[in-house]
């Protein structure tokens, strides 16, 4: 198990992903203004992961919940256009549980296509081994939760699989995400530059507030995680079949083998400290490659631009060589809260990097390494908007359409 | 009330030309116009729209909100397209450079999309070109970046770059069902620039086969399609199916202001000359365009209302004077106009050669021929024919420009070939236009 620090340190990767995600695309279809205008295909949904999650049940400590999130963004009165989850995209957990870079069991959902946008889409949740490619505990089908534009939010949908002890449930909830994009953006520039200033921090806007974001999240026995440890690893995935071939009939059909579009763990290795001109490759890539250095140099080139100085780079680059990007998570230490409002200081605080818990403030956290441990208050952001649920999926219900004239002021 | 249409019009134009002046400035100019949507659909007492007043309001609270300025640069983009109003090109043009002053494109992808996308609106197809270009290196996996980029070098005259690009947008996302209705779009057009007219129609009624049957169809896409299957079938002189779909279009988009200019041509074509004319009236009303306001001029011109037509031409021209401070937009219908018209024909042929430089699709040399011809430069039209003709687009204008110019240079078989083609693909295909082809071709005997 590494240390703490270290821990900390490698979160430092994970802000600067959030500058460079994929997230900031407008999610709307546009076309222009004159006769050459045809529909623009912005309007299909994505495979991007904004975050991934992985903690113990806060009441019982005998389960972990996995979750991740893709397409954010969504405005409340958006939920009923734009909010399905894409059918040709597999989404997968990939469980690490012995130690090394390599995944060895996976968990992955899959959705029918939508059929109409008051009716639910149906899951398929797969657990796999990897070694021996045998089914481990089988499958089983949920139904997604289908938003409205109702004031109330639509109660969760959560499926109970008896076979495998889990959990699921798909659908629009709010982003759990916090943070100030531009303030953060604006301090590492200053620090980029040089003249490392915190009141670029002093914003204090959480540039996820109000939005929703779809969630896939499932609880499963820690039993069926565990390994040769007590720690296990998560990294979550997309896959989307590459090849689309144009039939005689001029019907397009998709073939080939699935090939990986994302991947997230840690929240910021993956964008934040991989070179712009390299973040292709590394969402297409393993954290086997990870541990074969093949974006070793890259992170520390990114940590010495940002003045992190050479201990802290040397822990941070030793993490992210020797086991890839997982985000850890020990199985044996006890937890009993969501991280919601807590701060790394907090007395029994042990959420990121232990694991990821839906209200830890990861944003924190890595401020506190990109200023050499300087940096105390971080983002100035320090929880979510509404408060987190108190069961299973743990997420909060999505933001609802306002009545009309109705203005909230905490948004944002 | 025309004129007071368009005052309002003109506004928004002279706000354009300030906002161009100011170098893409992030403000817009000071002139009096609306700064939101919420202030538009206000003033028009139609019920305020909630995403874009939630992503409004976001901003005014905090003008460093990027993210909402790239969704409402969207949401306006969307409105421009549902509506033809050019306001909201202004307030997406607005939100998009606002975004990028807060954050720098590698950072905000979304503002670069935005900005791509206000430049393809504006006719500023070369920067949106390099933008776009720019975004396929950020996302080569993406389908989104080669569809700007295809869109903008097919306005730019690049056709086999542009269907490149349309193809590795296909295979990037061809699975989609966007990415499916938008590919087939973008193929029909191109059959039928390449004078396939037969196969343009099938591509776009599987673009409306794929958007009816998606679980929620979006109701513009599926409009624009109707209207395009309408057009195309206009083209080929198909009356009444162009008719049909002109009505689908209206039917599935009420008041969409494409279609009812459209449907106005087909009931001018037919013969119905009070039909087109309250047609025209009517969109006009709704929007003060050039083309339409032209057109309006053209049908009281027929209908022998001379006064009437004077001051639909006065309204366009004035138009004309505003924009070409501001150069783009409208360039092209101007030059045209004064050429169909017999106006400033050295003026016409500059702007339309000016644009050519840049902007060099078989349309913009078709421009050139037709305003050359008019300002006494015959061999220069007859190079710029050729090229309009070059894909061998069977289009009734492009047949009844080159037939003229033939016309104009004494070759009479060739001038009869192509009058007689023109009137034979589409006898309708301009107000007064197709009568004059059939006036040169009776004289020419």
């Amino acid at each position: 198990m590494l240390n703490f620090r270290t821990k900390k340190v490698f979160a430092l990767a994970a802000i600067f992903a959030i500058a460079g995600m994929n997230i900031f695309l407008p999610l709307s279809r546009v076309m222009a203004a004159d006769h050459a205008e045809s529909t623009s295909v912005a309007g299909d949904p994505g495979a991007d992961i904004a975050d991934v999650f992985a903690f113990l049940n806060p009441t019982d400590n005998t389960k972990v919940v996995l979750a991740m999130d893709v397409e954010g963004f969504v405005v409340p009165s958006e939920a009923s256009n734009l909010s399905f989850f894409s059918p040709d995209v597999v989404y997968r957990f990939e469980i690490e549980n012995t130690g090394d870079a390599i995944p060895d069991q996976n968990i992955e959902v899959t959705f029918s296509p939508q059929t109409s946008r008051s009716t639910p889409q149906t899951a398929t949740v797969r657990f796999s081994r990897n070694k021996g490619a045998r089914n481990r505990a089988g499958s089983f089908t949920a139904p997604t939760t289908v938003p409205t534009l109702d004031t109330t939010a639509p109660a969760f949908t959560v499926t109970n699989d008896a076979a495998t002890g889990s959990s699921f449930f798909a659908g629009l909830t709010d982003d759990p995400f916090y943070f100030d994009i531009v303030g953060f953006n604006r301090f590492v520039g200053s620090v980029l530059g040089g003249a490392p200033d915190a009141t670029r921090l002093n914003r204090a806007r959480d540039s996820f507030a109000g939005y929703n974001i779809h969630m896939i999240a499932i609880e499963v026995p820690a039993a069926l995680l565990r390994g040769s440890g007590n720690v296990i690893g998560v990294n979550g995935v997309t896959l989307r079949s590459r090849s689309t071939t144009r039939q005689n009939t001029g019907e397009i059909v998709s073939g080939g083998d699935a090939v990986q579009v994302d991947r997230m763990a840690t929240p910021a290795v993956n964008t934040a400290l991989i070179p712009f001109p390299r973040k292709n490759e590394y969402n297409a890539s393993t954290p086997q490659d990870d541990a074969n250095g093949r974006f070793a140099g890259d992170i520390v080139g990114t940590l010495t631009a940002l003045g992190t100085n050479g201990s802290n780079i040397g822990i941070l680059a030793s993490v992210a060589v020797a086991n890839g990007d997982y985000l850890r998570l020990n199985l044996a230490t006890p937890n009993t809260s969501l991280g919601f409002g807590e701060r790394a200081t907090t007395p029994g605080y042990t959420g990121f990097p232990n694991g990821r818990r839906p209200g830890d403030d990861t944003v924190d956290v890595l401020l506190y390494f990109i200023s050499n441990q300087g940096l105390l208050m971080g983002d100035n952001v320090n929880q979510n908007d509404v408060p987190l649920g108190s069961s299973f999926p743990y997420f909060a219900p999505p933001h609802q359409p306002l009545e009309d004239g109705v203005d909230d002021f905490t948004r944002n | 009330m025309k004129y007071l249409r368009f005052v309002q019009f003109a506004i928004v134009v002279i706000a354009i030309v300030a906002f161009s002046a100011c170098n893409k400035a992030q403000t817009a100019s000071t002139l009096d116009q609306p700064t939101s949507n919420a202030a538009i659909e206000t003033a028009k007492n139609i019920p305020v729209n909630e995403t874009v007043r939630f992503l409004e309001d976001r901003v005014k609270r905090d003008p460093d909100d990027f993210i909402a300025n790239n969704k409402l640069a969207s949401e306006y983009l969307q409105r421009l397209r549902e509506t033809g109003d050019i306001t909201y090109l202004n307030l997406a043009s607005r939100a998009a450079h606002a975004s990028l002053e807060t954050l720098p494109a590698e950072q905000n992808k979304g503002g670069l999309v935005a900005v791509t996308q206000v430049e393809f609106s504006s006719h500023d197809f070369a920067d949106a070109r390099d933008h776009a270009q720019r975004l396929t290196v950020f996302e080569p996996n993406k389908s989104y970046p080669y569809q700007f980029l295809g869109d903008a070098l097919l306005e730019l005259g690049s056709y086999k770059e542009a269907e490149a690009a349309f193809r590795q947008m296909e295979k990037n996302g061809g699975i989609q069902d966007l990415t499916k209705v938008a590919m087939e779009q973008r193929l029909a057009r191109l059959a039928f620039l390449r004078g396939d007219i037969k196969t343009a129609m099938g591509h776009f009624a599987d673009a409306l086969k794929i958007a009816t049957a998606m679980p929620a169809p979006p109701k513009e896409t599926v409009a624009w399609t109707q209207w395009q299957l309408g057009e195309t079938a206009f083209a080929a002189g198909d009356y009444k199916a162009a008719e049909k779909y002109f009505n689908d279009s209206l039917t599935t988009f009420p008041d969409y202001f494409r279609s009812l200019a459209s449907l106005g041509h087909v009931r001018a074509a037919v013969g119905d000359m009070a039909g087109a004319i309250d047609q025209y009236e009517k969109v006009v009303r709704i929007l003060p365009d050039p083309n339409f306001v032209a057109s309006l001029g053209d049908l009281y011109k027929l209908a022998g209302r001379e006064e009437d037509a004077k001051n639909q031409y006065a309204l366009v021209e004035n138009i004309g004077h505003l924009t070409a401070m501001s150069g783009t937009l409208y360039n092209r219908q101007l030059a045209l106009f004064y050429a169909d018209h017999g106006l400033k024909a050295d003026e016409a042929y500059l702007n339309a050669t000016k644009e050519y430089e840049v902007r060099r699709d078989i349309y913009g040399a078709d421009a050139v021929a037709w305003t050359a011809l008019k300002a006494g430069k015959l061999s220069e039209a007859q190079a710029a024919t050729k090229e309009a003709l070059k894909l061998g687009t069977k289009d009734a204008k492009l047949y009844y420009h080159a037939g003229m110019i033939e016309n104009a240079a004494g070759n009479r078989a060739e001038a009869t070939r192509l009058l007689e083609l023109s009137l034979k693909t589409n006898p309708g295909f301009d107000l007064l236009q197709a009568d004059n082809a059939r006036k040169t071709l009776e004289a020419m005997k």
